[in-house]
């Protein structure tokens, strides 16, 4: 019992470590990383069509599946706060095996280990769910978009075949934002 | 500059064409430049707002996710648009974006009003050379952010500019095609005025109402031209007419018997003046015509300062004068009275008098005379008033002296057959016998006699002594009416006495029994007719006043008659539901009918020894208390009837005396 609730000081102690390290990280008077990615993961709604059948505009709450370690928690940081956002929109669910994400209509890939990630990439191949990291590689590598922290912002980059692919379809808007890559693959 | 009553009708007409195709352009003009930099404005903000609508659209992705660099991109596609000055992009209260034309020194203030993390509202601002629109940014219906774009105004400047100057153009035009028009249309309108104008001018001139204006039009002018023409007509048949009368008002002037004459009422001298004035006066027409109000008025109140205001009469100062009686002095110096009429009247463009003055120094002197005829009259008048008054208590206490007379004779008779020497007598035959009386009344003869004859005597006695005492009673009657007679005329028959409810039978038998004797005398017969009425209102003395003369002129009259019997009636009835009436008729001598007319006449008399007083005062007596004397006859030989009629006495009438005379 004594180890239990020790461990669990040391937990907790190392998250606020990490989290005060994260604060310090960031410069002064500008967003938070994370806080920009939830606020973009939920513009994407607004930036990309998915199919009749599957638009998750139908069956509100959207569901935003996290694969890998979640950095928001229960909810999207001030999502409600951002412009566009609403934090009631988009459910949190933590997806641990590549079957979980077939019930998402979004899933972030955090600092997921590759196996994990390559796995969920080959069960979502054909299925209508968009698929966000945040690695360079991502999009390359069967993702749909990277979220890439670059200069002080976040840069998009877009693999519009693999979105091709699963019948969604990104707005031309996002797509003349981002950078378009081409997966392994093609 | 000429004002606009003293320019010519030409130049009005061309002004008044002038102005109003002036102000149709004008105003259009303005109208349509409004209108148009309004829609030029609209479709500029339209534009604006449609190519807001654009950039915001457009740059959602950029706003989303952050990227200015892309924001600004799109926003640089504006610079194709001359027009547009600059646009930015708010996120978040901050600038996101922007552009700016090269050139443009003009920045945009942010609103700062309102809160900077919530989008501003969408929105036009002007200035005098630019146009802000505001548009919101929305992402599925939730604002994201704001775009700003500002627009110079000078396309719409150089519109106007063009406009302005189209607008002039067309309205020098308009001016020079309005001035062709009226100058064209205003001749055939102009002509027929002109030719009304210079008949006119040369009737002014010329005094020659025989001129006429052409009619050259059938129109409204024509109507105007004609119509001055028949008015030209009637004005030369009145000034004619008014020559007449002038001529003949100045005959009446000259001729009239009243002296007249007319001045001025300012300077006050002489302007006209006739022959009765000239002989009043005595002056010549030229000495008169050269003086003056003053010269012929003597008084210092004279009619200058009494009836005529001056220096500059108002109107209403200027009131006819009426019966105002001054003192003129003649030629010779002699004062003459004159009574003044003036009236105001407008003589040859002046204000003048018209002045009658009569000369009344003969009827003013007749006047005098006639003041102390009339005084003398009344004097006369008093006097005779006052024979008058003497001639009536004469007259009355003459009738009621006749009675007294008879009282007295009737008294003296009476006293001198008294039975008192019988009663002597018997004393002298008792005077031997005092010792033995008793034996001398019982056994002498002539002593058995005496007792009887003294009882006799004493009831002979006793009976003259009440006749006696009913005659002294009479006579004290008698005397005391005199002495009402006298007392009443005192007040010359007008004061009356107390009025009280009297039987008008009662009246009769008391007037009967002062004259009953010289009746029994004379053989007249006395009928009465006395028919039930009730009481009149009246004083008693005047009624038995008036019932004696009437009796006593019925006595005479019967006296003078031939009928026979002589005869006597005397009637009392019912005249009117307000009167009763007391009748006196005989069949004496009767009355003529000319009498008839003059028998109340103060004077008027039919008898040697009368006065003419007795009818007449009677008569007035009647009218006084409210009744009448009047009198019928057949004429001559026929008899008489007078009739007094009175008013009946209200039932609950007490005895009142009449109102006072003043």
């Amino acid at each position: 019992m004594l180890r239990v609730l020790a461990l669990t000081w040391i937990a907790l102690a190392l998250t606020l470590a990490s989290l005060s390290a994260r604060g310090q990280s960031d410069p002064p008077g500008s967003v938070p990383e994370y806080q920009l990615k939830a606020a973009f993961l939920e513009r994407f709604r607004a930036f990309v069509h998915w199919p009749a059948s599957h638009d998750p505009a139908q069956a509100k709450p959207a569901v935003l599946g996290i694969v890998g370690r979640n950095p928001f928690g229960p909810r999207l940081p001030l999502a409600s706060k951002q412009p566009g956002g609403d934090a009631r929109a988009l459910r949190l669910v933590e997806c641990t095996t590549p079957e979980d994400t077939l019930h998402c209509d979004i899933i972030f890939f955090c600092n997921a280990g590759s196996e994990l990630t390559s796995a969920s990439l080959r069960v979502l191949a054909n299925h209508p769910i968009l698929t966000v990291g945040e690695t360079a590689e991502f999009a390359r590598a069967g993702g749909m978009i990277s979220m890439v922290p670059a200069d002080r912002r976040i840069r998009l980059e877009i693999n519009p075949t693999r979105v091709a692919r699963t019948g969604l379809r990104i707005d031309p808007q996002l797509l003349q934002l981002a950078t378009i890559v081409q997966g392994k693959d093609s | 500059m000429m004002p606009l009553h003293q320019r010519s009708i030409r130049r009005k007409l061309n002004l008044v064409a002038l102005l109003t195709c002036l102000t149709a352009v004008v105003l259009s003009g303005a109208a349509l430049l409004v209108h148009e930099v309004l829609t030029f404005r609209g479709k500029l903000v339209s534009e604006l707002s449609t190519q807001a609508r654009i950039l915001g659209r457009l740059t959602r992705a950029a706003l989303s996710f952050e990227d200015r660099v892309e924001a600004e991109r799109t926003l640089s596609e504006l610079n194709q648009q001359k027009h547009i000055e600059c646009a930015i992009l708010y996120h978040q209260g901050t600038v996101f974006a922007e552009f700016h034309r090269s050139g443009s020194n003009h920045g945009v203030d942010p609103d700062h009003s309102h809160d900077p993390n919530e989008p501003m509202a969408d929105a036009e601002q002007y200035t005098a050379s630019t146009v802000t629109v505001v548009r919101r940014i929305e992402l599925d219906g939730t604002p994201i952010g704001t775009v700003v774009i500002r627009a110079d105004l000078s396309d719409l400047r150089a519109y106007a500019v063009r406009h302005s100057v189209i607008l002039a153009g067309v309205f020098g035009v308009s001016t020079l095609v309005a001035l062709l028009m009226a100058t064209r249309f205003h001749r055939s309108i102009l002509r027929p005025i002109q030719e009304l104008t210079r008949t006119a001018r040369t009737i002014a001139q010329d005094q020659d109402f025989t001129q006429r204006a052409q009619v050259v039009s059938d129109d409204e002018t024509g109507e105007l031209t004609q119509a001055f023409n028949r008015m030209l007509d009637r004005i030369d048949d009145q000034a004619t007419a008014l020559r007449q009368s002038e001529a003949r008002y100045r005959i009446l002037f000259r001729s009239s018997p009243l002296p007249t004459w007319l001045f001025d009422a300012e300077s006050f001298r002489f302007l006209e003046v006739n022959q009765a004035a000239l002989e009043t006066y005595r002056f010549t027409e030229e000495e008169f015509l050269s003086l003056s109000v003053p010269d012929v008025c003597t008084q210092s109140a004279s009619l200058l300062q009494n009836a005529i205001p001056a220096p500059a009469p108002t109107d209403d100062a200027f009131q006819p004068i009426r019966g105002c009686l001054r003192r003129h002095r003649r030629k010779d110096g002699t004062l003459i009275d004159v009574e003044v009429c003036a009236d105001p009247i407008q003589y040859r463009d002046r204000r003048a008098w018209l002045v009658v003055a009569q000369d009344v120094t003969t009827r003013k002197q007749a006047e005098a005379d006639l003041a102390a005829a009339n005084e003398k009259l009344i004097e006369t008048s008093r006097q005779a008033g006052m024979a008058e008054v003497a001639t009536g208590v004469l007259h009355n206490v003459g009738n009621v002296l006749n009675s007294v007379n008879v009282s007295a004779t009737l008294i003296r008779d009476r006293l001198g057959a008294s039975k008192l020497n019988s009663l002597r007598r018997t004393t002298d035959l008792l005077k031997p016998h005092l010792e033995s009386l008793g034996e001398f009344v019982t056994r002498d003869p002539q002593g058995r006699l005496v007792a009887p004859f003294l009882i006799q005597l004493t009831d002979h006695l006793l009976e003259e002594q009440n006749r006696l005492i009913g005659e002294a009673n009479s006579l004290t009657v008698n005397i005391e009416h005199i002495k009402e007679i006298v007392s009443m005329q005192q007040s010359f028959a007008r004061v009356s006495g107390v009025r009280e409810p009297l039987e008008p039978a009662a009246l009769f038998e008391d007037a009967l029994r002062m004259n009953i004797d010289s009746f029994e005398k004379r053989g007249i017969l006395i009928e009465r007719r006395f028919a039930p009425t009730s009481r009149v209102l009246a004083d008693r003395h005047k009624v038995l006043q008036i019932l004696l003369n009437l009796i006593g002129n019925a006595r005479h009259a019967l006296e003078n008659g031939a009928q026979i019997p002589r005869k006597l009636t005397l009637l009392v009835g019912v005249a009117s539901p307000t009167h009763a009436f007391l009748a006196v008729a005989d069949n004496g001598m009767g009355i003529a009918p000319e009498a008839l007319m003059r028998i109340f006449q103060l004077g008027f008399t039919t008898k040697r020894d009368g006065h003419g007083f007795g009818l007449h005062s009677g008569a007035n007596a009647a009218r006084e208390m409210g009744g009448s004397l009047g009198v019928s006859s057949d004429g001559p030989g026929l008899g008489a009837s007078f009739r007094l009629e009175l008013p009946f006495a209200p039932p609950d009438a007490t005895p009142t005396a009449p109102p006072s005379s003043p």
